[in-house]
């Protein structure tokens, strides 16, 4: 088990260490080429002893530990990896965006975005109610 | 009057065009040799042709060996390091 930060400097990742318990070795990889490539999507790949990757995911979910399990299990007893990636459910074109709710950022009243009756309606805050033509997300880990 | 509206989610991650992560390595891609400090100061190295992985003058030669990438203030991160440490 090895964490590699894309970000950050040591005394960050030693927080990080303190926060999550972790004892294998985290290394600190701000700023390298190859490490920019393979971090991207904040990505785990399990590697074989043969040096190459087996398994590889983006994100984290809370069932993938049994994943991680089993790819683990196949490669210490010599077999090909059963599962190469994990699954993931993401929006295609032509879904419709389900009904978002998230907390302010400044406070503990939640906003919310949801599609209703052939409009994006957005409620603030404060419950006044807009209604758009379109609507551009962006999706982040913060 | 007319409105775009811009919102931001917290979880997912950055995604192209078709769904896919542009440009990452793929299953059977080898994972370069690298030597990269840790935070305790010392020296971690994997060396893919002598499946061997170095940190602090200790060489092991992993069956297999579960590589996460990261960033420290990442709430998602800290969870999967959390079910990592828990898988040892």
């Amino acid at each position: 088990m090895v964490g590699v930060a894309h970000r950050g400097v040591a005394g960050a990742v030693g927080e990080f260490a303190e926060a999550t318990g972790s004892t294998y070795p985290l290394a600190i990889g701000t700023d390298v080429d190859w490490v920019r490539t393979w971090a991207r999507g904040d990505r785990l790949y399990i590697v074989g002893k043969d040096g190459m990757v087996a398994y590889s995911q983006y994100g984290f979910r809370e069932q993938d530990p049994e994943v991680w399990k089993k790819v683990l299990a196949d490669l210490r007893a010599g077999r090909a990896a059963s599962i190469t990636e994990a699954t993931r459910k993401e929006l295609q074109v032509g879904d419709v965006l389900p009904t978002i709710d998230m907390p302010e950022l400044t406070g503990d009243k939640v906003i919310r975005l949801s599609p209703e009756s052939g409009h994006l309606v957005y409620r603030d805050a404060k419950g006044q109610e807009r209604s758009f033509k379109a609507s551009v997300g962006f999706f982040s880990r913060y | 009057m007319k409105f775009m509206a811009f919102f931001s989610l917290v979880s997912a991650l950055p995604l192209y065009g078709d769904g896919a992560v542009a440009d990452v390595p793929a299953v059977g891609d080898v994972l370069p040799a690298f030597s990269l400090p840790t935070h305790k100061e010392d020296k971690l190295s994997w060396n893919p042709s002598g499946n061997s992985l170095r940190e602090a003058e200790q060489t092991t030669n992993p069956d297999a060996m579960v590589l996460h990438f990261f960033q420290p203030d990442c709430n998602a991160c800290q969870d999967q390091a959390k079910a990592l440490e828990a898988l040892r």
